[in-house]
């Protein structure tokens, strides 16, 4: 069997039997994977905590062409978020968010460099970044980047009916599928994205995700962005995310 | 699977649903079964009826007892001033091994994981309040599993305990006894050097 060697980032893990895991990972050279790890459920597992959730690994594999589950050899860890998601309930869950958004939303095996790297400056500004508002903030640049990166983000500044521009001092209107609209073609109706939230999102586009953070941004704005991407998630997903409705609640403080 | 009689089918797609059991494994014990004398089957059902019947969750505790409240929130000879919370019924087993510890157990029946969709409300935790404001625990032990899943729970529970005044302490998380320090991954071995303890 042919071995693989990549940097990943272990997104989630499902028990299977009595000792072993499911893991989904995201790899660097390979995209999305999923594989086994024998015995990493014994508490003397040679996997130690390299198996949390959004733990940086450098992972080896044997796959076999034609089989969806990769086995794992070794995963050591490269960096770990443990102590990102134990600074607070709130951070865990942000982190299990994203975690699911790219274990959900990406196909198996299409690398994606770029998306890897969000991950990686995703990461490293979440961690830099304690203040608990911030968080939401850096959570709706991840998401927005992620759309962007696989091809699902709307391109706001064109008209997806009439092909004529939209420019940046009036609003675009979103269609249930999370295509773009000028006020013409959408007669007013569909998602309103105001020039304030466009404003936004292209700094998020302009923005390193540390320096995002340090911007001032109303909540109101990032609820809204929130709920726009997340309606084109759904759409594209077809159902919800389990750990959105929770999440929701922790932001509008009701846990 | 169309090879076998009926009721041997059915045996073994049953066996098939307990966790761990995989087809192959159903098969040899259904043959097994069906091999035991009837001495010996009658035991099991017995056992697994009564399980089924008998055990209720101890509505102080919501540990797994035959009686309400449960031995462990009756016994005089335990301290009413500590509890120690966990995820499942079985982690009290561990704890008791210990022969350390006397004081209460809390049982959540899970631990919190947004990814899995389980929040504070699919968690015992009402409960655990309604102890707390009883008014006399000094001391909550939060024994959750050392995972991030463990962390969360023991971080959400903490926030959420610490306006009600007990001293709320975390078990250690760091190097396995009988272990070598050279197998030990970074997170342990951070966790290991910031529980570190004076000699
Ligand atoms: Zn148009
Ligand atoms: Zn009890």
């Amino acid at each position: 069997m042919p071995l693989q060697t990549t940097q990943a980032y272990v997104l989630r893990t499902y028990t299977l039997a009595e000792a072993d895991k499911i893991c989904v990972f995201l790899t660097r050279d390979c995209g999305k994977v999923r594989g086994v790890a024998h015995g990493a459920r014994k508490m003397k597992s040679r996997f130690g905590s390299a198996l949390e959730p959004l733990t940086e690994v450098a992972l080896t594999y044997f796959f076999k062409e034609g089989r969806e589950l990769v086995s794992v050899s070794t995963c050591d860890i490269t960096r770990s978020s443990f102590y990102i998601a134990s600074r607070s309930y709130e951070t865990a869950s942000a982190l299990a968010y994203m975690a699911e958004l790219l274990s959900e939303f990406l196909p198996d095996n299409e690398p994606n460099e770029r998306l890897y790297r969000l991950v990686m400056a995703a990461l490293a500004a979440i961690e830099a970044t304690p203040e608990a508002d911030k968080l939401w903030q850096l959570l709706r640049y991840f998401e927005t980047w992620l759309l962007r990166l696989t091809g699902y983000f709307p391109d706001l500044a064109q008209c997806a009916a009439c092909q004529t521009g939209i420019e940046k001092n009036v609003s675009a209107f979103l269609t249930v599928e999370g295509s773009p609209r000028c006020l013409h073609c959408s007669s007013g109706r569909g998602a309103v994205v105001d020039t304030e939230m466009r404003h936004v999102i292209s700094e998020i586009f302009r923005a390193h995700p540390h320096e995002f953070a340090t911007q001032l941004i109303p909540a109101k704005r990032l609820q809204q962005i929130g709920e726009m991407n997340y309606q084109i998630i759904r759409h594209a997903l077809e159902r919800d995310l389990r750990s959105r409705a929770l999440l929701k609640q922790l932001a509008l403080g009701q846990l | 699977m169309l090879d076998y009689a009926e009721p041997v089918t059915k045996l073994i797609d049953e066996l098939k649903r307990l966790p761990g059991i995989g087809h192959k494994s159903a098969q040899r014990l259904a043959f097994h079964l069906l091999r035991a004398d009837r001495a010996e089957t009658a035991r099991l059902i017995e056992a697994i009826t009564e399980v089924k019947e008998r055990i209720i969750l101890c509505s102080t505790c919501n540990n797994i007892t035959d009686v309400d409240p449960c031995r462990y929130c009756t016994s005089p000879g335990r301290d009413q001033g500590i509890i120690l919370v966990v995820e499942e019924p079985f982690n009290i087993v561990a704890f008791e091994k210990t022969r350390e510890y006397k004081g209460l157990y809390h049982v959540l029946h899970g631990a919190l994981s947004p990814i899995r969709g389980i929040g504070p409300d699919d968690l015992k935790i009402k409960n655990l309040l309604e102890r707390l404001r009883a008014g006399e625990v000094r001391e909550i032990i939060l024994a959750t599993n050392p995972n991030t899943e463990g962390e969360a729970t023991a971080n959400y529970l903490s926030k959420l305990m610490r306006p009600l005044g007990p001293r709320i302490t975390r078990i250690a998380m760091g190097i396995p006894v009988g272990s070598d320090l050279e197998y030990a991954d970074e997170v342990t071995m951070h966790k290991a050097l910031a529980n570190r303890h004076e000699m």
